[in-house]
């Protein structure tokens, strides 16, 4: 690859392998995030997002495999490179016997850009006092501090690991906007990791999807909704053997009724269908929901695509 | 970073109440006293010893409190990502580290010696400079807030391997304290050096445990690069498994009823070898050139007499010892008498103090300088004192003096110094029988024997009373020395030698002066435990020994025998100690082999190249058992799979398997998979 296009990739992996112990917990994820994109991380619990956006960030080191940001190997990250990421960690760390301003004083320090108007906005629409300490703010609060702290570094790329981790609506929808319009104010990347798929559909233009350590999502949106289908038929068997249908993703069944979702629908999988005897009633493009639902209800198994209820709560 | 050094000290600062509770009470511990003279005496040692354990303990409790909070996932991630290096963050710390700790105890101690300098010499024989161990070791014990760091930046799941680097900073303190040890100036430098050495070592390696954070020493790199985490782990675990081995000897010998043998003269005044238990003699034999005429005689429960008339016990002092071993910085108590009390001042003067009685209680007098003895005159005030002596003088008497260049006799009232006998005394000793005193002085292979010079008229022309040439020095390694001593007209001297050899030198009336060494019969020998506690003692000091630590020794005997010609103590040929030495030496080489058995199978556990494992096998046989300890405490465990191609477990880390060389297999696809990035592109990260 060209010098030019590696300035273009904002974050990169290769064979990024970790293990803790002898368990494997990401195996081989290779992906890069073109820059002044928005992706996001999705993933059930343990499957290896944090971990990944660790090594990425430099703070573990892959046991084999790398990463880099902007072509500097993620272990290799000067405090220059640094300057130009932001990054939230997950459950919003902060030093609770500080003040928020004390938090600004110490931020704005050890950062080479500060941007103190935009911070006293951010933590307004939050509701915060400067003077507040910050073991006496709630968990919104201290969400909003956060972010406050990392948007106001004017970093190019942003990684923020789970950031709406146990917010409420409001504190939620306050999160969302600031994210938003730190992407909107210029060529930012963001990586987010979370598990509010409405979020994600709203902020992000790209998505990694992992299960059980293994990447099988590194695209846009629009690409993955194109290319999956869910398809409604009734049948009274239960069968197992709809994983002879090319492309399944996840199939649901509720009463008579099977919900598929496939990938790349087409004649073979007809054919696979009508084998089984089924037809098919309805054919549509899937939703964000739908298609992220089928992909993160997937584990690992014999018949890991099959769930007889829906096995992911609703995101709302 | 000024931000970063703020928001240290505010978390550092907190804990500093601690640290002045502590310092304080130890400090007000040991400061003596206007009346506690005998205090002073020891008080460069008791401030360094309590110091050392204080600053210990700040040290280590400072690091921790700033150190291991940030090794949580969120907080170090938190910590480290910002505009400043790993490195910037750590000088910061440790700047914060030192200004505190500056603060916790250099605060009180710079207290302490003000206190010191303002008391001396004028109402006690103190000085600031009775501080300056305790400044060095407070320094040297700072090596715990490395330890700390190591501690805290460790991700070993057993505590030992994380304590490990405690093991070398408590070595290091030590070092600190050979401040305290002697005037013995090259080996004093060299364990400083040596202490200098491990503080920067210290350093290094816990700046390297900090950056790297859970990051081990990876089994394929070198240890170059991190030199200084692996010497440390390595001395560290060397130290720390010889403790371990050497502790149960604190429980041995402890029942054991202790018999030696003594050299003394019986009621007739014959010298004899006395078989010692609980200080009373069980056993005697009559001490002659030939042993064959040695009888043993059994007795029954009695205790050793030397105050019968005519028969000394002396101790020679060395003079090159004394002066050698004199702590620099500590005075030292030469004579005490009812309301007097002669001190010696390191700066090389004598110090007379008188007895200032406190109100009704006698025993809480307060003490006032009285005058000031030099090598030229005796004056009132230590701001008028003459010149200096050249190597320490010991007070024998009320007015006599001796040093290494003579004796002296003083006049406190005239104000006047005499060198009364100009010659090289290497060692001298004094025994006072009622009013009059006896003094020995040795010079080469020549005793001397003086009468109570101090009540002679003419003092110009001083003459011993008895000169005897005793064919050897009578001092032992330049140490101090024991000789027993019949009144001159029967002149009989006894000396140690060795484990069980001993000097005899008699000169009868009318007869020859006889010479001969002698040893006690064998069946006396045998009931000793003499040559030190049990076998198993002796088996756990060898096997605690590293063979490296056995040869260097040798190394410095040898250089000491042949090149400064130093006398080794005498191993008895026919004892017992030989054939310990031949047990003792096949015992360190099994122990030798142990160990590099053991660091080969650890090195080879932790995965590590051919070559890697012989020289940690050879490391393991010079190191001993602390060397495989360290190979697990440097590199960190390693995890194998099958290999999909062999099927032989192959390295987890490793890119290519170590047996067939094949690549890892990329996870097997469902047919779900939407990959934009082409897995083949791994090469696009650090272009």
């Amino acid at each position: 690859m060209s010098t030019q296009s590696a300035q273009d990739i904002a974050f990169s992996a290769s064979g990024l392998t970790r293990y803790f112990g002898n368990k494997p917990i990401v195996q081989q994820c290779s992906f890069s995030i073109p820059r002044g994109t928005v992706t996001g991380l999705l993933g059930l619990n343990g499957t290896g997002k944090t971990t990944t956006i660790r090594m990425l960030m430099g703070f573990l080191p892959p046991t084999r495999g790398s990463s880099a940001i902007l072509g500097v190997d993620s272990q290799s990250l000067t405090a220059a490179d640094r300057n130009r990421i932001g990054y939230t960690v997950e459950g919003h760390f902060l030093y609770n016997w500080m003040r928020v301003e004390e938090c600004e004083r110490f931020q704005s320090g050890t950062f080479a850009k500060w941007n103190g108007k935009q911070f006293r906005e951010t933590i307004e629409r939050f509701g915060i006092q400067s003077k507040s300490r910050i073991s006496h703010l709630s968990r919104g609060q201290r969400a909003g501090v956060s972010l406050a702290l990392t948007l106001c570094t004017f970093p190019e790329f942003l990684v923020l690991d789970d950031p709406a981790l146990g917010l409420d609506p409001v504190s939620r929808q306050a999160l969302n906007e600031t994210i938003l319009e730190f992407v909107e104010s210029g060529d930012r990347t963001v990586l987010l990791s979370s598990h509010l798929l409405d979020d994600i559909e709203r902020i992000a233009d790209r998505i990694l999807v992992m299960v059980d350590g293994r990447l099988v999502v590194d695209s846009t949106i629009e690409n993955l909704l194109s290319r999956l289908s869910t398809c409604t038929l009734e049948t009274d068997e239960d069968t197992t053997q709809l994983g002879a249908i090319p492309g399944l993703v996840h199939a649901r069944r509720i009463g008579r009724r099977w919900t598929l979702s496939i990938l790349d629908m087409n004649a073979e999988s007809d054919a696979a269908l009508s084998r089984l005897g089924c037809q098919a009633l309805d054919r549509t493009p899937s939703a964000f929901n739908d298609a992220m639902m089928a992909y993160l209800s997937r584990s690992r198994g014999s018949s890991s695509f099959i769930s007889k209820t829906p096995s992911v709560p609703s995101s709302r | 970073m000024n931000a970063f050094l703020r928001k240290e000290f505010r978390e550092s600062v907190r804990w500093l109440p601690l640290g002045w509770l502590l310092i304080g009470g130890l400090l007000w511990a040991n400061l003596p006293g206007l009346d506690q003279l005998d205090k002073v005496m020891e008080l460069a040692t008791s401030l360094g010893v309590f110091l050392a354990i204080g600053s210990s303990f700040i040290a280590l409790g400072l690091s921790i409190a700033q150190f291991a909070p940030d090794q949580r996932s969120a907080a170090r991630a938190f910590l480290m990502h910002r505009g400043l290096s790993p490195e910037q963050l750590f000088q910061g710390k440790l700047i914060i580290g030192v200004a505190v700790y500056a603060m916790a105890i250099w605060l009180p101690l710079l207290v302490a010696t003000l206190y010191l300098e303002w008391i001396g010499p004028l109402r006690l024989p103190t000085s600031a400079r009775q501080t300056i161990p305790a400044w060095v070791i407070s320094v040297y014990a700072f090596s715990f807030y490395f330890g700390g760091v190591m501690l805290a930046c460790s991700n070993a799941r057993w505590i030992g391997t994380r304590v490990l680097p405690l093991a070398i900073a408590a070595l290091i303190t030590i070092s600190g304290m050979s401040t305290l040890l002697s005037n013995a100036v090259i080996l004093e430098w060299l364990f400083l050096a040596l202490g200098a050495f491990g503080l920067f070592a210290m350093l290094r390696a816990s700046q390297d445990a900090f950056d790297n954070g859970a990051r081990r020493v990876s089994p394929g790199m070198g240890l170059r690069s991190h030199w200084s985490r692996s010497l440390v782990l390595t001395v560290s675990s060397i130290v720390a498994s010889m403790t371990a081995i050497l502790f149960p000897t604190n429980f041995t010998s402890r029942n054991e009823i202790y018999r030696y043998i003594s050299p003394a003269f019986d009621e007739s005044g014959d010298a004899v070898y006395e078989l010692m238990e609980r200080g009373y003699a069980v056993e005697r034999a009559k001490i002659s050139s030939d042993p064959d005429a040695m009888v043993i005689e059994k007795v029954a429960g009695e205790a050793i007499i030397f105050s019968s008339s005519q028969v000394y016990q002396v101790y020679l002092m060395s003079t090159a010892q004394e002066t050698v071993t004199a702590q620099p910085f500590s005075p030292r108590k030469l004579r005490s008498m009812r309301s007097e009390v002669f001190v010696y001042d390191p700066k090389g003067y004598v110090l007379a103090y008188a007895a200032v009685p406190s109100g009704d209680r006698t025993d809480r007098a307060t003490w006032l300088l009285s005058y000031v003895v030099g090598r030229d005159k005796v004056s009132r005030h230590m701001e008028t004192r003459g010149l200096p002596f050249q190597t320490k003088p010991t007070v024998v008497s009320n007015n006599l003096i001796v040093t290494k260049e003579g004796m002296y006799w003083f006049d406190k009232e005239a104000a006047k110094v005499k060198h009364i006998v100009t010659m090289q005394v290497d060692g001298y000793g004094w025994e006072q029988i009622a009013t009059s005193h006896r003094i020995f002085l040795v010079s080469g292979s020549r005793l001397l024997e003086y009468s109570d010079p101090s009540t002679l008229t003419s003092l110009d022309s001083l003459q011993p009373e008895a000169s005897i040439e005793v064919g050897e020095n009578l001092l032992l390694l330049g140490m101090q020395s024991r000789f027993l001593y019949k009144d001159k007209d029967d002149f009989t001297v006894i000396r140690q030698t060795g484990a069980f050899r001993y000097l005899v030198v008699q000169k009868r009336p009318g007869k020859e002066l006889e010479r001969f060494t002698s040893s006690p019969p064998k069946s006396m020998q045998a009931q000793t435990s003499h040559l030190g506690p049990s076998a198993f003692y002796n088996g756990l000091v060898c096997m605690a020994l590293p063979l490296a630590y056995i040869l260097i020794s040798g190394v410095i005997m040898l250089i000491a025998v042949f090149g400064f010609g130093v006398q080794m103590p005498e191993i008895g040929q026919d004892g017992g100690l030989a054939s310990g030495m031949i047990e003792g030496a096949a015992l360190i080489m099994f122990q030798a082999i142990l160990a590099c058995v053991l660091a080969y199978a650890a090195a080879r556990h932790r995965g590590l190249s051919k070559k890697a494992r012989v020289g940690w096998s050879i490391a393991g046989a010079l190191g001993g058992f602390g060397v495989a300890v360290a190979i697990i405490a440097i590199y960190p465990r390693c995890f194998r799979e099958a290999c999909t191609c062999c099927k032989k477990p192959r390295r987890v880390e490793l890119l290519v398997c170590e047996h067939c060389g094949s690549e890892w297999e990329l996870p097997a696809r469902d047919g779900i998979e939407v990959l934009e990035t082409p897995s083949e592109s791994e090469n696009l990260v650090l272009q």
